[in-house]
């Protein structure tokens, strides 16, 4: 349960800790400040995200949004059971990165 | 001691210091001390006389006469003869006595472990006295920290035999669970080995792993009367779900294996035959009776966690309790008539946990954080923990969002619990009384609510004048 930040650098946010309702707001603002496009969102970091941090997320995934994520994550099951990894691309920190919209 | 000698005088024997030092001196010296040695008083009569009777340490006896007397060569020659008849007595007892030493060392490293973990006891009766093992054993297996192995086993026959073909299957079944395959493949690997040591054959096994954290058991029997599972309610069953033949008889490429959960307070009783069986009786009523001995002191120990009498109830909840109460019911009036071991484990269960915050978004990382470290202590696999995590998130969020409006000064409970792989919590507001027409259920929709209902197995939210309360429920699988 690491402390929650959100760094902007170039198009790619890199995001650790929880992203719950407290937080969301600053995942917000984070996204907000990244420059340029597809944004890449890399949450392989991330210990803990729930339906506030999911909510930011879908208001960029009609972008070409990129998320990276570690599999078999508490996360990564979040992304999965709310179709946000339908809605973006996906790329797996520990494997190859994923081609197609899963 | 005192003895009388030929003419009605007495004749002490004496401790050391009694003895005079000038013999003392003689009879402890290696070269001189053979022989007879006397205490002379200068008129052809004697104090006493003494000859040695052991070596290490040296044992000498010693025959003071008082008033001092003549002893003729006759009397010293017999004295002489009596010593070495009482030397030789006392080589044979401590040569005997060296024997036994090395029977009971050997006989008690192939029995199973004097130390147990907690929460497990034993009772072993050999039938064969005076032998301290026979042909049943049974064993207790550290396997990890929460993982143990357990055996009780019955070889054919009784006596020595049995006891030495025990020793070899017991040590060869304790390293097959310290692989940690399962209890099925241990006991096929058992049968190979089985069919190397003559007189194995038959032999019958239960094993099984006991997960001690979360009260899964994986079980598999070797034609092996089935274990007992009593549980603190005053229910039991019997664990017979995966019966194959004994070691050595029928090849099988895998025995089968079954899996029970132990709930908080319940009891394996893992058990030989001699336990339940006597003459001119059908099996089934023995087992009955060790059901219903164990069943009766397993609702006994869990009546006493209700009372809550912690010094009386302490000893009563203590496995071994359990252990002379299922011998106490079994045991005929005229002893075992066969070798009998048996093995009891009593499953504490896990303590459930209630957590309150303030109704305020920074409140639920403190949350998450309580609840985590309840859920690690409980060993609760990270897949289902982390679930409820998110879960019990979204009902919080959810209550301070809509039931409470962010007004900090309300309150959030959760309170969760696992027992026998259902992993359970319920989150409670008590918000809306004050304010009926916040309707706090019909906040929880949309995305919360499907995540909810797609992490958990059972989602249940009610929602009243007093609040709304919201039941989640997570299985967890045995090993996952």
């Amino acid at each position: 349960m690491d402390s929650f930040s959100a760094t902007p650098h170039g198009n790619r946010v890199t995001v650790t800790g929880d992203v719950d309702m407290a937080t969301a707001p600053m995942l917000r603002e984070a996204l907000q400040a990244a420059d340029g496009r597809p944004l890449i969102v890399d949450l392989s970091g991330t210990s803990f995200l729930d339906s506030a941090g999911v909510a930011v997320l879908f208001d960029y995934a009609g972008d070409g949004l990129e998320l990276v994520l570690t599999p078999d994550s508490v996360v990564t099951l979040v992304l999965e059971v709310t179709g946000l990894t339908k809605a973006a691309r996906i790329r797996y920190s520990a494997g190859p990165a994923l081609d197609d919209h899963q | 001691m005192v003895s009388c000698d030929g003419n009605g005088q007495a004749v002490a024997l004496l401790g050391r210091g009694e003895v005079p030092d000038a013999a003392c001196r003689a009879l402890g010296d290696p070269v001189r001390g053979h022989g007879i040695h006397v205490d002379p008083d200068g008129a052809g009569r004697v104090h006493g006389i003494g000859a040695l009777v052991g070596a290490l340490p040296p044992t000498a006896i010693w025959l003071r006469f008082e008033p001092a007397r003549h002893v003729p060569a006759i009397d010293r020659a017999q004295f002489l003869t009596l010593c070495g008849t009482v030397s030789q007595a006392l080589q044979r007892a401590k040569a005997s006595d060296a024997q036994r030493t090395v029977a009971l060392t050997l006989q008690r490293s192939i029995l199973g472990p004097a130390e147990l973990p907690a929460g497990f006891a034993v009772r072993y009766e050999p039938a064969v006295r005076p032998l301290e093992v026979g042909g049943d054993w049974y064993d207790v297996v550290r396997l990890s920290d929460r993982g143990v192995g357990v055996v009780v086993g019955d070889c054919v026959g009784r006596g020595l035999p049995a006891a030495a073909v025990m020793g070899q299957l017991r040590s060869a079944c304790r390293a097959l669970l310290l692989q940690a395959k399962g209890p099925g493949a241990v006991l096929t690997a058992l049968d190979g080995f089985a069919r190397l040591i003559p007189g194995a054959r038959c032999t019958t096994v239960f094993c099984a792993i006991v997960d001690k954290v979360s009260g899964h058991v994986r079980y598999s029997s070797a034609g092996h009367p089935p274990a007992v599972l009593a549980h603190a309610d005053g229910g039991s069953e019997l664990l017979n779900g995966a019966q194959s033949f004994p070691l050595g008889t029928v090849p099988l490429d895998i025995r089968p294996e079954d899996a029970v959960w132990l709930h908080a307070g319940s009891t394996l009783l893992l058990y030989t035959d001699g336990l339940v069986e006597r003459r001119g009786e059908r099996l089934g009523t023995g087992v009955a009776r060790a059901v219903a001995a164990v069943a009766a002191g397993t609702v006994a120990a869990a009546g006493t966690v209700a009372l809550g009498t912690a010094p009386v109830g302490t000893a009563a909840r203590q496995p071994s309790a359990l252990a002379n109460r299922v011998v106490a019911a079994t045991l005929p009036d005229t002893g075992y008539d066969d070798d009998v071991a048996l093995l009891i484990y009593r499953h504490p269960g896990v303590a459930p946990v209630a957590v309150t915050i303030a109704a305020e978004a920074r409140e639920l990382r403190r949350l998450r954080a309580e609840v985590g470290r309840w859920l690690d202590a409980a060993g609760v696999p990270a897949g289902p923990a982390g679930a409820m995590l998110v879960a019990v998130g979204e009902a919080c969020t959810n209550a301070i969002e809509h039931a409470y409006q962010f007004d900090a000064d309300r309150q959030v409970t959760v309170w969760m619990s696992v027992d026998a792989g259902r992993l359970e919590a319920v989150v409670r507001d008590t918000g809306s009384w004050v304010e009926p027409l916040a309707q706090p259920a019909l906040g929880l929709r949309g995305r919360g609510r499907m995540m909810m209902e797609a992490l958990m197995d059972v989602v249940t939210i009610d929602g009243g004048p007093l609040g709304t309360s919201v039941h989640l429920v997570k299985e967890i699988h045995g090993d996952g």
